[in-house]
């Protein structure tokens, strides 16, 4: 399970329509509501908690790998996630 | 001495540009910088030494506790405790400042009691240069600032085209450009496009909302002063109102993002044609944007993501879990962004028929309800626009009332028996209502027009404007001649006591 498909999964559009440059302002389906359930799925996909201004500093998916990655953590190990009860 | 003033036009800005560029050229960068941060706190020091002296405490006060905030994250101790005091130092001093009369009001109706009002005067842009500090104090502890001299931190909090009404900028985003600058001072075309993008917001101010305000206080004055209102003045007033508050706010970005480019500072987009948008989370994200960018990102994330991880560990249900992590965060959100604007009732109430409107909005998405036409969209959001603008223009809720009463055709409704019938020209208030609105609705803006310089401090959008090339702004003899008409023609017609609405704020 990759990054990608976890945030497509949220915003229900195709994996590959994303990049690194993908955020908000630029991507369907993803507004400020979908942005907190986009940022709660990854927390729970790798088992961590964002710091408000590593939220604040995630400008795009490129950003949010960077922050992912100053906490060692391997791309492909996240686990699928399920927001909805 | 505002941006639309002859002393500022006159005298501030040539000078502190031909100290900025002459200590460019023969002492580097550093140096035009601690220049430009003096010539900064000279322009706050015109409004009033006394204000100077409470700025200065808020920037030695956090620099200090900045430094310390990044350092102790260096050391791998970042300090929580140190955060969060700063944090409530910087709100109690401007609660102090803003609010305490409120609360004396307050005290007085629910105790009955007398208190007087304290004589407090409301520094200018606190609630400005207040939030931008907040802002480096949370980066600094989460180990994203540098150690910075403290002429560059004064520059950084206090640059004169934002210390007094905003755009609310974010540390990185003007630390990045003072590092490394390898350019000159001296650039005639970024000169050229600074002027361009001043003269463009002069215009907006000085002849456009200006000619709009005396409509909109006759009819506010009166209203206030225990007048009777009809529906067509009350309209026709809010709507002159909802344009003047357009055109100053826009105009008054405008000139500060062209200040900024003058001095080869790009400052974040603020303003994005909001009436333009089709929601009311779209007019947010239109409408003084850098605000709606701080209390999303302090007040509205954190609220909502703790919303959600409750909503998640009890396995809430759809609505209650809507109302947990969008609904009530977007309420109490908007409801602290109404009162950051000042005290009194009015923007209570501001905030919070904002708040309900983009919670009913959010839910509308969330839950997937019959989609209404994009003109009913916009509609709908213009009528929300325009009635908070109503209580947001009013001294008091009383007037708030019977103007809105007025134009929702509840003033039957009202028990108290009104004075003599408040009147403006309402022609003449439509002949400037009527075009503005069209060029409101109906032209590209500022950035768009300027779309391929891209002018802002913001990432580049990755479509670009598909704008005809006639609008867009070129550096030749017609776009000069044609914007030096506008900077003359504005420039003749400067009103004497014509402040910005925003720097009550």
């Amino acid at each position: 399970m990759k990054l990608y498909d976890i945030i497509a999964g949220i915003l229900n559009i195709e994996a590959d329509t994303l990049n690194e440059q993908s955020n908000a302002m630029n991507t369907p389906n993803w507004d400020s509501l979908r942005h907190i359930e986009v940022i709660l799925a990854v927390e729970t996909a790798y088992n961590i908690r964002f710091a408000i201004n590593e939220v604040v500093n995630m400008q795009n998916l490129g950003d949010m790998r960077a922050v992912l990655e100053s906490k060692d953590i391997s791309f492909d190990d996240a686990e699928p996630v399920r927001l909805s009860a | 001495m505002p941006f639309n003033s002859y002393e500022f036009l006159v005298l501030f800005l040539p000078c502190t540009f031909l100290a900025f560029a002459l200590v460019q050229h023969f002492k580097g960068w550093s140096n035009a910088f601690s220049v430009l941060a003096v010539a900064s706190l000279i322009f706050y020091a015109q409004l009033s030494w006394k204000l100077l002296a409470i700025l200065l405490v808020s920037v030695v006060s956090n620099y200090v506790i900045g430094s310390v905030l990044s350092r102790s994250y260096e050391a791998e101790k970042a300090s929580n405790k140190l955060l969060i005091g700063g944090i409530l130092g910087n709100l109690f001093a401007l609660g102090y400042f803003k609010y305490t009369n409120f609360f004396i009001d307050i005290t007085n109706q629910v105790t009955g009691t007398g208190f007087d009002h304290l004589s407090i005067i409301l520094p200018i842009g606190i609630s400005f240069y207040t939030f931008i500090q907040i802002g480096y104090l949370i980066e600094a502890h989460g180990g994203r600032t540098e150690q910075r001299s403290f002429a560059k931190y004064t520059l950084f909090a206090t640059f004169f085209p934002y210390v007094t009404a905003g755009p609310l900028v974010m540390q990185k985003e003007i630390f990045d450009q003072m590092e490394n600058r390898r350019d000159r001072a001296l650039d005639g075309q970024r000169i050229a496009l600074g002027l361009s993008i001043f003269a463009m917001g002069l215009f907006k101010k000085v002849v456009f909302a200006d000619s709009l305000a005396p409509f909109a206080n006759v009819a506010f004055d009166g209203v206030t002063a225990g007048g009777a209102v009809d529906p067509v003045t009350a309209w026709t007033a809010s709507l002159a109102y909802t344009l003047q508050l357009y055109f100053d706010f826009s105009g008054y970005s405008d000139m500060a993002i062209g200040l900024g480019t003058i001095f080869g500072l790009k400052l974040p987009l603020n303003f994005n044609s909001p009436f333009k948008a089709t929601s009311i989370s779209d007019f947010w994200q239109r409408w003084h944007m850098t605000m709606t960018r701080f209390f999303t990102n302090y007040v509205f994330s954190p609220m909502a993501m703790n919303g959600l991880r409750k909503a998640m560990a009890k396995q809430m249900p759809a609505f209650p879990k809507f109302v947990y992590s969008g609904g009530w965060p977007i309420i109490f959100t908007m409801l602290v962004a109404g009162i950051w604007h000042g005290s009194g009732w009015t923007f209570v109430f501001y905030g919070l028929l904002h708040g309900i409107a983009i919670a009913i909005n959010n839910g509308w998405k969330q839950f997937n309800l019959p989609k209404l036409g994009l003109f009913t969209n916009w509609l709908l959001t213009m009528l929300v626009v325009v009635s908070g603008l109503v209580i947001f223009r009013s001294p008091d809720m009383a007037t708030a009332t019977t103007m809105l009463s007025a134009m929702w055709g509840a003033s039957a409704f009202i028990a108290a028996d009104l004075g003599e019938p408040v009147r403006i020209a309402i022609v003449d208030a439509w002949i400037y209502i009527l075009p503005l609105g069209i060029i409101v609705l109906g032209l590209p803006n500022t950035q768009e027009i300027l779309s391929r310089q891209w002018i802002t401090s913001d990432a580049k959008p990755q479509v670009m404007s598909k704008l005809t090339n006639a609008f867009l702004w070129k550096p030749n003899a017609g776009w000069a001649l044609m914007l030096a008409a506008l900077l003359v023609f504005a420039f003749s017609n400067i009103g004497s006591d014509s402040s910005f609405l925003y720097y009550d704020f």
